[in-house]
């Protein structure tokens, strides 16, 4: 009987020390800086190159769409000056190059959209797996906060995890 | 093994603006600021006069010499532009070198207060919701910069 008290009282013990220790535990806050990782990440150079390449590409359209329309502004306005065109020829010629113009206008756009929708398509995933490695290292060891290291104003260095997330990201 | 992290926070705009040195440097940028704008504005006062004259001599001109009128003021007004960037600039690097050492002291003052004083993290106050007055370490770092 007294031998189950004693063990009672332990066991009580125990808890109320395995709580005391969990209040004094303090949260732990960590750094990251985020924005190198961004940066270092070769996934993430990849998609910028690929983004480049499809900028450009769209860029040369555009503006081979634009020269052509220049060429012909060009040369309806020398057979206008040469008075080889008719009031309606000129109002035609007005409509169909006005035409093509707000063509080229609506294409511009197009691609802009495109681009913005490459840019999320290719780089969204890629955040979303730094953000998941930083959590995954902030869990492993024990961190309650992370903060971005840009907006600390001292940070000790033995709370950063930058090289943590990259080494799980395998960089 | 975890051991309590202290946390402090200072709004750096607040002890900046209070800081003599960056006063002064203020005022030296605005002293400047108003002079280039005075010399930009006798400037535009002359070409105005200068328009206004050549408007009145306008009909007793052949078109040559009003041609030649036109591009002396295109030349005038565009030496007004490349003057206003220059003063821009002229603007930009002096505020960079008045300055950079201001907020460099700063930072070196707000490492040095929390390494004397335990911080792991001194936070950006001007971010936070909420902060304790008792974290607050900008009564250090003003005496640090002997404020």
């Amino acid at each position: 009987m007294k031998m189950k008290r004693i063990i009672q009282i332990t066991l009580f013990a125990a808890i109320f020390t395995f709580l005391g220790v969990q209040d004094a535990v303090a949260q732990k806050v960590g750094h990251v800086n985020a924005q190198s990782i961004v940066y270092e990440l070769p996934e993430m150079k990849q998609a910028t190159s690929n983004l480049e390449a499809l900028a450009g590409q769209y860029k040369k359209q555009l503006q081979t769409s634009k020269e052509k329309l220049e060429a012909k502004l060009m040369e309806a306005t020398i057979k206008q000056e040469r008075g080889e065109l008719s009031p309606s020829d000129i109002q035609r010629i007005q409509q169909e190059l006005g035409g093509e113009e707000q063509a080229l206008f609506k294409k511009e756009q197009e691609y802009q959209q495109q681009l913005l929708k490459k840019e999320e398509e290719l780089t969204g995933p890629l955040y979303e797996k730094i953000k998941t490695a930083i959590n995954d290292v902030a869990k492993e060891n024990g961190y309650s906060y992370i903060l971005d290291a840009t907006a600390v104003l001292f940070a000790e260095e033995v709370n950063d995890i930058t090289s943590k997330v990259k080494a799980k990201l395998g960089m | 093994m975890n051991a309590q992290q202290k946390m402090g926070y200072l709004i750096t705009e607040q002890l900046i603006s209070e800081l003599p040195a960056f006063k002064s440097a203020n005022s030296q940028l605005e002293a400047l600021a108003g002079q280039f704008k005075k010399q930009l504005t006798d400037k535009e006062n002359v070409i105005r006069q200068k328009v206004k004259e050549a408007e009145a001599k306008a009909p007793t001109l052949s078109p040559t010499q009003i041609k030649t009128i036109q591009e002396d003021l295109a030349k005038d007004q565009q030496a007004l532009y490349a003057d206003e960037k220059r003063y821009q600039q002229d603007l930009a690097k002096k505020e960079q070198e008045l300055l950079d050492p201001i907020y460099n002291k700063v930072r070196t003052a707000i490492e040095s207060v929390a390494k004397n004083n335990g911080y792991s993290y001194i936070l950006e106050g001007s971010s936070l919701m909420f902060a304790d007055d008792a974290d607050d370490i900008m009564p250090l770092v003003k005496s640090q910069l002997g404020l």
